[in-house]
C-alpha cells in the first residue's frame, strides 16, 4: 500500500501502485482499472495517421454488427423459440438477426486478416490477438448453437450430422447438439455471454495498448517510462503534485491535463 | 514501488490525426443497422423445410415427422416414382431398429453400449473416455424406445391385437434395458422372425399404408411394424416421439432425430438440399441463402482423401480442428514461421501505402 505521502488522484483516489488484499481489494482493482485502462486511451481525441485506413474500421463495424444481432436476438428470445415461425414480425426480427450475423462474421474475418497481415501483435500485444481468436472461435460456437435452435428440418439434420465430430471428441456426452432446450440455454446465455466478457477484454486491449504500427515505424512507439516503469507512471497517475499542496488541509489541485496519445 | 515490464505501455509520437470514438461507434451502428435491415427487407431468410426432387411440397419451416416419412414417395434411380416407398423406407428401417442393425442400434456411446465402435485414433478413443467417465448420457434401446413403447402406450389400450403382439414379442426374449447393446437387443427367436421377414418385405407392398409380405413364420412382428406404420402415417407417432418425454414436455428431441435419421428418406432430402458432407453441407445450409460459411475450415478437411475414408474421419477432422484451428491459432504470434508469413508476403505494404508514402516525402 502506498504511503502517506504518495500523490493521489483525486477523482480515483489512487495512486497507482496500490497492493491488493482479500479484505479491501478495491483500491487495488481502482488502481489496476486506471492504471491500464486510462480515459483518455479509452475516450482519445486523437489516433495515429497510419490508422486512416478501411481496413481499420472492420473491427468497430464487427462491433456494431454485434450489437445488432444481440438486439435482435433478443427481442426474438422474448418472442419465443418457435415464434419466427408463425410470426411475421418474428420472421422479419429473423432476417434481421441472420443478415447480422452475416455481416458480423464477414467483417470479423477482413478484421483477422487485416491483423494477421499488419502483424498486429508486435509490441507486447499478442494477448489482443489471442483474445481476438478466442472471440471468433466463441462466436463460431455462438452461431452454430443458433444454427441448431431453428426448430425446423435444418436444425434437425445440422444436429443430427454434427452429433457425429462431438460424440468422437467426447464432447457429446454431455453437448447433445439434438437437444434444443440445451442449445437454446448455451446460444441465449452461455456462449454470447462468455462472446461478449472476451470482447471486452479485446476492446480493453486495444485500448490499452494501441493498434500496432506499420513495421519499420515502431521507434515511433516509445514507453511511457522507457527506465524501469513504474507501475504509477507520471503519465498514468495526475501529475506529482506540488509540495505545497500535500500540507494537511490543501485543497487537492486540479488534474494537469495530459497530453492526448490515445491509438486504438 | 516499482516492476520492470517487458512490454510497457507506449504511445505514438508520429504523425496523428483528430479521431472520435465515440462518433466512430455510432456511425459504424448506423451505417451497419442500415445495411443488415436492407439485407432483410430485400432478401428475407430462409424458414428450411422439407423437399426433394420428386417429393411432396411441404410448408416452410417444417420439420420431419415420421407422418412425413411414412406417407412421401421416393424416387428410384431411373426417376420413376414410388408413392409407397417412404411407407416402405419406414417399415424397414422400424425392422432395423427391433433387430438391433440400424446405424442408431450399433453406434455406441452415448447412446448405447454396442462395443468397439467408437471412433478411435490407433488405441485412443475419446469417446471411450467420455464413456467412461459420463457412462451412456443419452441411453437408447432402439426396439423399446422407437417401437415397442409407443405401441404400448398409445395402441395397445385400444387394440388387443396389438397388446397381444407387444406381450408375445417381449415374451421372447430380447432386453429392454436402456442403452443396450445390439447384440443384446433380441433373442434368437425373434431374430428368427425378423430375418424372415426382412427378406419378405424386400418382395411386399405397402398400398395406401396396408403392408403385405408373402406368407412366413414371422411372429407377431407383422402386426408390430403395421400398427407402428399406422400410427407413423396418423401422426400418433410424433405426437409420442416429439411431445413428451416420459412425464415431461420434452426440449430434447434426440431420439426421434435418432430414429428418423435411421431411414432413407432422411439423407435423400439432405443430399436433394445439398446438405450432405460431399456437397460441403456444413457451411451450405439454409436453401439458397448463405450459412455458416466461416465453418469452410471444417468441411475442408474431409475433403482430404485420407481423413475423409477414414471410418475415425470425425476424430481426424475434430484433432485438426483443435491444433490448428485453436492452438496454432492463438499461439501464432510466438510461433517462428507462421508469424514471419506476412514479411514473406508483404500485403502490410500495401495497407500503409500512404504512411510509407508520406514518411518518405518528409525525409
Amino acid at each position: 500500500m502506498s504511503g502517506e505521502s504518495t500523490v493521489r488522484d483525486p477523482v480515483t483516489n489512487t495512486a497507482g501502485d496500490e497492493s491488493f488484499s482479500w479484505t479491501t481489494p478495491s483500491p487495488w482493482v481502482r488502481s489496476l482499472l486506471v492504471r491500464n485502462l486510462p480515459l483518455r486511451r479509452l475516450l482519445p481525441d486523437t489516433e495515429p495517421s497510419y490508422v486512416s485506413s478501411m481496413l481499420y474500421t472492420m473491427g468497430v463495424l464487427t462491433l456494431a454488427s454485434m450489437l445488432v444481432v444481440i438486439i435482435s436476438g433478443v427481442v426474438l428470445a422474448v418472442g419465443g423459440v418457435q415464434w419466427w415461425h408463425t410470426s411475421t414480425l418474428g420472421a422479419s426480427v429473423n432476417s434481421v438477426h441472420f443478415w447480422g450475423v452475416q455481416a458480423f462474421f464477414l467483417f470479423m474475418a477482413v478484421h483477422a486478416l487485416a491483423s494477421f497481415f499488419t502483424m498486429a501483435w508486435r509490441g507486447g500485444r499478442g494477448f489482443t490477438w489471442v483474445t481476438g481468436v478466442l472471440a471468433f472461435l466463441l462466436s463460431v460456437v455462438t452461431a452454430f448453437t443458433g444454427f441448431l435452435m431453428l426448430t425446423n428440418w435444418d436444425s434437425q439434420y445440422i444436429a443430427q450430422q454434427a452429433k457425429d465430430a462431438f460424440n468422437a471428441m467426447g464432447i457429446g456426452a454431455v453437448w447433445n447438439v439434438m437437444d434444443v432446450g440445451q442449445q437454446f440455454t448455451l446460444h441465449v446465455v452461455v456462449t454470447s455471454g462468455l462472446l461478449g466478457f472476451v470482447v471486452l477484454i479485446h476492446l480493453g486491449q486495444i485500448r490499452r495498448r494501441g493498434v500496432a504500427p506499420p513495421p519499420g515505424a515502431e521507434h515511433l512507439e516509445v514507453a511511457e517510462d522507457s527506465s524501469a516503469t513504474p507501475v504509477s507512471t507520471p503519465r498514468e497517475v495526475p501529475e506529482a503534485l506540488p509540495a505545497a499542496v500535500r500540507r494537511p488541509g490543501a485543497q487537492p489541485p486540479v488534474p494537469q491535463p495530459v497530453p492526448d496519445r490515445g491509438s486504438r | 514501488m516499482t516492476r520492470q515490464r517487458t512490454h510497457p505501455l507506449r504511445h505514438w509520437t508520429g504523425p496523428e490525426r483528430k479521431y472520435d470514438l465515440i462518433f466512430e461507434g455510432t456511425a459504424a451502428v448506423v451505417i451497419v443497422s442500415v445495411l443488415v435491415v436492407a439485407a432483410a427487407i430485400i432478401f428475407g431468410s430462409a424458414d428450411g423445410g422439407l423437399s426433394y426432387p420428386g417429393g411432396p411440397p411441404a410448408k416452410p419451416g417444417t420439420a420431419f415427422t415420421a407422418q412425413y416419412w411414412a406417407t412421401s414417395p421416393t424416387i428410384d434411380d431411373k426417376g420413376k416414382s414410388d408413392p409407397s416407398g417412404g411407407a416402405m423406407d419406414f417399415a424397414t428401417t422400424v425392422v432395423t431398429e427391433l433387430d438391433g442393425s440400424s446405424a442408431t442400434a450399433t453406434y455406441g456411446p452415448p447412446f448405447n453400449n454396442t462395443a468397439g465402435v467408437s471412433q478411435h485414433i490407433g488405441r485412443v478413443s475419446l469417446a471411450g473416455v467420455a464413456h467412461s467417465v459420463f457412462g451412456l448420457t443419452q441411453p437408447i434401446n432402439t426396439a423399446k424406445d422407437f417401437v415397442l413403447a409407443p405401441l404400448g402406450a398409445v395402441v395397445a389400450p385400444y387394440d388387443p391385437a396389438v397388446s397381444s403382439a407387444v406381450r408375445q414379442y417381449q415374451g421372447a426374449g430380447g432386453s429392454v434395458l436402456e442403452g443396450v447393446a445390439a447384440d443384446k437387443l433380441i433373442s434368437d427367436q425373434q431374430a428368427g422372425w425378423l430375418k424372415a421377414y426382412t427378406a419378405a418385405l424386400a418382395k411386399g407392398t405397402a398400398d395406401n399404408g396396408k403392408l403385405t409380405v408373402p406368407p412366413g413364420d414371422y411372429g407377431p412382428v407383422p402386426t408390430l411394424v403395421q400398427a407402428e406404420l399406422s400410427i407413423a402415417r396418423s401422426g400418433a407417432l410424433d405426437g409420442y416421439l416429439t411431445s413428451s418425454s416420459g412425464t415431461q414436455l420434452t426440449t430434447n428431441p434426440y431420439k426421434s432425430t435418432m430414429f428418423f435419421s435411421d431411414g432413407t428418406l432422411w439423407s435423400t432430402i439432405a443430399s436433394g438440399q445439398g446438405l450432405t458432407g460431399d456437397q460441403y453441407g456444413v457451411m451450405n445450409e439454409l436453401w439458397n441463402y448463405p450459412g455458416q460459411f466461416w465453418l469452410i475450415l471444417y468441411a475442408l478437411p474431409y475433403h482430404i482423401p485420407a481423413i475423409g475414408t477414414s471410418a475415425a474421419a470425425d476424430l481426424w477432422v475434430g484433432t485438426l480442428i483443435v491444433i490448428v484451428g485453436m492452438l496454432l491459432q492463438l499461439a501464432l504470434p510466438w510461433t517462428p514461421g507462421l508469424r514471419d508469413i506476412p514479411r514473406v508476403l508483404p500485403l502490410y505494404k500495401i495497407i500503409y501505402r500512404r504512411y510509407y508514402r508520406k514518411s518518405r516525402s518528409n525525409t
